[in-house]
Order: C-alpha cells, then sequence, then structure tokens
C-alpha cells in the first residue's frame, strides 16, 4: 500500500473540491475563489479610475478632455484627487497580491501556475501555427494559457513601473533627496506613456480574450463550465479529475 | 545792412504795438463760441504770474504753455479750450467771480493793457483736485469707451473707496499737454512712475525695463502690455493671476518677436505641458476664479524684476533656482532643481535618457499594437472557419 503525505492529501483534497455539481447534472467548475473575484473587481474600480482621470490630464489639449475636467468633473484639483484616491487603492491591492505570491512561496511552498515556463513560448509558437492552419492540433493548457500569463505579467510590469514612477511625481521633493538628474521628466514621460500601453493592451487584447472570442464571465460567477474547461484548460481539469479519483480512492481506506 | 536793421526795428517796434493792442482788443470781444475760436484764451492766459484763489485760499496758475496746448492732439484735431472749459466760454467769464472783474470795468470796456498779475481772480472751487475732478467729467463726452473701462478700473475702486488721489483721466494724460501715450513708447512707464516710483524703478532695471528705456527697443512689454490700459485690474485679484500666463504667452509664443532674441517659443509649450501648468487648456477654461496652486510664470521668474535667465542675478539662474523653488517646495534638496529641464524640448545631448524614452515608448505601443492585432486576427479567423465547419457538420448531419 503507497503511503501519502499530508500535503498530498491537503492539495487533492482542494482540487477535487474545485468541480461542483449542478442539480441538472451538469458540472462546473471553481475558477476563481471569491477572494479573487472581490481583488478582480477592485482592479476594475481602481485601473478604470485611474486611466480616466489619468487619460484626461494627458490629452488635456482636446476638448472632450477638458469637458470632463471642468464642466463634468469640477476642474483639475478634483481629478487629481481622484486620481490619487484610485493610486492609493492601487498601491493597496498591489502590496495585497504582493503579499499573496510571498505567502503562497514561502509558507503553502507552492510555486502556482503563473510563472513563464518553456512550454510557454512553444505554445504561443504552437497557437500562431495551429491558427494559421500549419498545425492540426491547439497546444494543451494548464490553469492559465499562455496569452493569459502575457497578459498578467504585462500588468505586473505595468504595476510596477506606474506605482514608482507615480510616487515619484506625487512626492517630488523627497525623491529628488535620492535620485538627481531628470527623475522627475522621466518619471512623468514613462507615468504618461505607459499608462498608454497598459490602456491599449487592456483595451484589446483583454478584451479580445474574455468578451469577444468566447463570453468567459468566471471572474464574476467564478465557475467555468465543463466544455470551456475542455477547451482552454485540459491539463487542469485532467489534474482535477485525477485528485477526485484519488480522493475517492483514499476515502476506500479504513 | 542798414536796411535789415532799419527792418528788424521796425518789426520790433510792430510787435511791441501789437502786443500791447491785441490784449485789450481780445478781451474786448465775448469769447467766440468752440466753432469760431481757435486760441484766443492764450492771448491771456499764455502770461506767466496769471493766477486765481481757491475758497481755501490756495493759488492755482492759470498760465497755459502756448507750445504745449499748441502741439497737444487736441489742437490738431481742432478741439479747443472752451470745448473742455465750457462753463468759461465766455467773456468774462461768468466763472470764476466775475465781480472782480467788474469792480474796475464796470461796463465791460477792457480797453487797456491789463496786467494779470495783479489782479486776484476767484474761482469757486474749494480745491485744485475739486477743479480738476468737475473738469474730469467732460472726457467722456468724446471718450466714451475709455470712460466706461476706467469705470471698472482698480484706480476707480480705489477712487470709490474715499482716495481723491486716486487718478483720473487728466492725470495721467495731462489737461492741455495732451499726446498719444505710447510715442514714445517708454512714456507710458514714466506716467505710471509718477505714482508708482518704486515699480518704476524695478521695472527699469529689469530684462524688458531695460530694453524698453535704455535701449528704445518697443518690442517689449510696458505697464500696460500687462496690467491693461484703461480697465487697469488690481495685480493682487485672481482673475490676475490666472490670467497671467496667456500674458506672457501672448508674446513669447510669437514667433517672429521672439526670433530676433533667440528665445524658444517652445517655452511655453513645454511649460504648458508641465506640471505647473497641467496643461494649457486647464489654464484658460479652468473655474476662472478659483486660485492656482502651482506656479505661473512671475512666481519663478520674478514680477517687475524680470531677468534674462542667463543673468546671474535672475531668479532662475541655476545658483539662484534653489531658493526660487523653496518659496512652494520650501523642504526641496539641492537636487530638487536639477531635476527639471527647464522650458526645453529634450535633445538627445542634454537629456540623452528623457530623449531615448519619448522615442522607445511610441515605438513599443506600435509593436504590441502590430503584434497583437496580428495574432487576434489569426485567432479569429480560425475561430470562425471553426464554427463554419461545425455549422457545416451539423447541417449535413442533419
Amino acid at each position: 500500500m503507497t503511503e501519502y503525505t499530508v500535503r498530498q492529501i491537503n492539495r487533492a483534497k482542494a482540487l477535487s473540491r474545485r468541480m461542483y455539481k449542478l442539480p441538472n447534472g451538469e458540472r462546473i467548475y471553481l475558477r476563481f475563489p471569491k477572494y479573487q473575484r472581490i481583488e478582480h473587481q477592485t482592479l476594475i474600480l481602481s485601473f478604470f479610475t485611474l486611466s480616466f482621470s489619468g487619460l484626461v490630464q494627458r490629452y488635456s489639449h482636446l476638448k472632450i478632455a477638458n469637458y470632463i475636467i471642468n464642466q463634468l468633473l469640477g476642474g483639475i484639483n478634483n481629478v487629481q484627487f481622484i486620481h490619487h484616491v484610485a493610486a492609493s487603492i492601487f498601491i493597496a491591492q498591489s502590496i495585497y497580491h504582493f503579499a499573496k505570491i510571498i505567502r503562497m512561496l514561502l509558507i503553502d511552498q507552492e510555486l502556482g501556475y503563473m510563472w513563464p515556463t518553456k512550454k510557454d513560448f512553444l505554445d504561443i509558437w504552437g497557437i500562431f501555427l495551429y491558427n494559421i492552419g500549419k498545425k492540426d492540433a491547439k497546444p494543451l493548457f494548464d490553469r492559465f494559457t499562455v496569452e493569459e500569463k502575457l497578459e498578467y505579467w504585462a500588468l505586473i510590469w505595468v504595476n510596477i513601473i506606474m506605482i514608482i514612477t507615480g510616487l515619484i511625481q506625487g512626492f517630488p521633493v523627497f525623491f529628488t533627496k535620492f535620485f538627481s538628474r531628470e527623475i522627475l521628466p522621466i518619471s512623468k514621460a514613462i507615468h504618461s506613456w505607459e499608462a498608454v500601453l497598459a490602456v491599449l493592451v487592456v483595451l484589446i487584447w483583454h478584451t479580445y480574450h474574455v468578451l469577444v472570442k468566447e463570453k468567459n464571465n468566471s471572474i464574476f460567477t467564478g465557475y467555468l463550465t465543463e466544455n470551456q474547461m475542455k477547451e482552454n484548460h485540459p491539463l487542469e481539469l485532467i489534474r482535477i479529475l485525477e485528485a477526485i479519483a484519488f480522493m475517492k480512492e483514499i476515502s476506500k481506506i479504513p | 545792412m542798414k536796411s535789415r536793421i532799419q527792418g528788424s526795428f521796425l518789426a520790433f517796434i510792430l510787435s511791441l504795438f501789437l502786443s500791447s493792442v491785441m490784449v485789450p482788443v481780445a478781451l474786448a470781444a465775448p469769447f467766440p463760441n468752440s466753432e469760431g475760436h481757435q486760441g484766443e484764451c492764450l492771448l491771456c492766459h499764455a502770461q506767466e504770474s496769471f493766477f486765481a484763489y481757491l475758497e481755501n485760499g490756495e493759488s492755482i496758475s492759470l498760465t497755459v504753455t502756448t507750445d504745449h496746448t499748441k502741439n497737444s492732439i487736441h489742437w490738431d484735431e481742432n478741439i479747443y479750450c472752451a470745448d473742455c472749459h465750457t462753463d468759461q466760454s465766455d467773456n468774462p467769464h461768468p466763472n470764476p467771480d466775475t465781480t472782480t472783474c467788474k469792480d474796475c470795468h464796470p461796463n465791460n470796456e477792457y480797453d487797456e493793457e491789463v496786467n494779470l498779475a495783479n489782479i486776484s481772480f476767484k474761482l469757486a472751487y474749494l480745491t485744485l483736485r475739486d477743479y480738476q475732478l468737475n473738469l474730469n467729467n467732460i472726457c467722456k463726452d468724446c471718450h466714451q469707451s475709455e470712460a466706461e473701462r476706467s469705470a471698472d478700473s482698480t484706480h476707480q475702486m480705489v477712487f470709490d473707496q474715499g482716495n481723491l488721489s486716486a487718478p483720473i483721466c487728466t492725470d495721467c494724460h495731462k489737461s492741455h499737454f495732451v499726446v498719444k501715450p505710447n510715442q514714445p513708447r517708454s512714456m507710458i512707464s514714466e506716467i505710471c512712475s509718477e505714482c508708482h516710483l518704486a515699480v518704476y524703478t524695478t521695472y527699469a532695471g529689469s530684462v524688458h525695463g531695460a530694453a524698453l528705456i535704455g535701449e528704445g527697443n518697443e518690442d517689449v512689454p510696458s505697464c500696460v502690455d500687462c496690467h491693461g490700459v484703461h480697465d487697469i485690474s488690481g495685480p493682487y485679484d485672481i482673475t490676475f493671476r490666472n490670467a497671467s500666463v496667456i500674458m506672457c504667452t501672448t508674446c513669447h509664443s510669437d514667433e517672429s518677436l521672439m526670433a530676433p532674441y533667440g528665445i524658444s517659443t517652445q517655452i511655453i509649450e513645454t511649460y504648458l505641458k508641465d506640471f505647473h501648468a497641467r496643461s494649457s487648456n486647464l489654464f484658460i477654461l479652468s473655474n476662472k476664479n478659483r486660485p492656482k496652486d502651482q506656479a505661473v510664470c512671475f512666481d519663478c521668474h520674478g514680477i517687475h524684476n524680470i531677468l534674462a535667465p542667463d543673468n546671474p542675478s535672475s531668479q532662475v539662474y541655476p545658483e539662484n533656482l534653489l531658493h526660487t523653488c523653496q518659496k512652494c517646495h520650501i523642504d526641496a534638496d539641492i537636487t530638487f532643481p536639477r531635476t527639471w529641464l527647464g522650458h526645453y524640448v529634450p535633445t538627445i545631448e542634454d537629456n540623452p535618457i528623457l530623449f531615448f524614452i519619448n522615442k522607445f515608448y511610441p515605438t513599443l505601443i506600435g509593436t504590441v499594437l502590430f503584434v497583437s492585432s496580428i495574432y487576434i486576427f489569426f485567432d479569429a479567423r480560425k475561430r470562425s472557419q471553426l464554427k463554419n465547419s461545425i455549422d457545416k457538420n451539423e447541417q449535413e448531419g442533419k
């Protein structure tokens, strides 16, 4: 008889709990637990507010932006106040997210599924070959597809850059004590350009993948259907099913 | 030679005769009305030592300098004494006190030469200022729009608060020697200096003032270019501060005006994109009555004492810049001013990092957009192909 560690059993237990049976017999799979959904909803709010209140400042020479600033929001000082409040939320949730990653790595001793791997580079090429008809089968994905990983890491990058350059602009006197030489105009330029990049990526890449190519609303409902799992996350589906089988097996052990 | 001396002697005799006869002749006749008379008043009023007494005992000179009057712009426009001094158009004048004349001339007979210096005339005004204020009202009969604008000025406001010394038309434009105030342009500042001497002295030392007063350069602003002409607003109110950027930019964004001095017109554009300005439109269209907390041009460059940035005394000269920044950024360190580019577009020599960033990001954004568009295009195409084939299979299956 094989011996299982507590860790193995706990992991399998957690995985097996991801599958739910609906009353009509359909099986759905938990993709995002509640805390992740709340995190994302907060991000929608802070990201949208930041982009909006930031871009109207970047493009304030346009009539429409000027109208928004002066007529709708009551002046530039209000716009900046909104931007700073949203930025505080954004920073707070970034700290929360990094704390979660550290907890996962150090306490749970797990790597998670978001790290870039060699397979990702092969996958993105594989998808492209499949899409142009040079390959018959699509690469199989685990919990996160390469497209999702790309976007996640892009957001992490944007997040770090925006927070650093934003803080420098918010506290210029403090930061110039340590850094000299154009730090303010550089921060402003990067902050401004990076904002455009981030908004465009979210608008194009994210909108296409969760709204256009398929309606994936698991970030709001928390669940994916079995078909969606088979299509996008077959390796994860296998792991879940294996865990269920495993749990059944060990439940037989007296 | 002899005949010439004889001629000039004759002329001298003739002029003596004329001068002794002309004054009584002029006085004997009533004054012509404004259309008719062209300076007959000067026959008396050109005399020196011609005084009148005011009710407070002050004496004022009634002498009018002929040169000044005849060179004034009003004279050229056929506007003469009685057009403004309407109450003095009759001879003898009904006001002042005509009894002083009638004492000696009960029948209005003025047939001898009169030495006006010996007569004490009276004017029915308490003070000189009363007289000036009374006469000042006549200006608006012709200069209506100027008078209306002046009525909104800070000078008028001070006057309304009870300061009778606040300037009226004639204080700046003078009463008899009225000339175009901007010919030469430096005269404008000199007029203001009569009251605002300290400011004038500062201005005269500034880059603008030195050019105007010292070199007669008319490209630079005089007082009225910033403060307005008749509707002079108080420089301490919010509207003035908010509008100040436009005052500076009007000239400093004018390529033809700036080119001879090698001043970049980009300084305005770069300033307006800067933190301090946030953006040109915000400045122009923001709530006009709300104070701006960010620096406007004069906060850094100075107001009347503005100097060229390469002048070691300038507030924005590198050595002085920290002190200027500290006016708002109290804790600013020595490194603080160095992190600012000035009003210049970053170049590869001076600001390579910034220059690179501004080149890099458009390229990066373009690349990301291009690659993801291609990716999405093929992905969407494959999906529609699959969907079509599934639909086809279903139809065949039926």
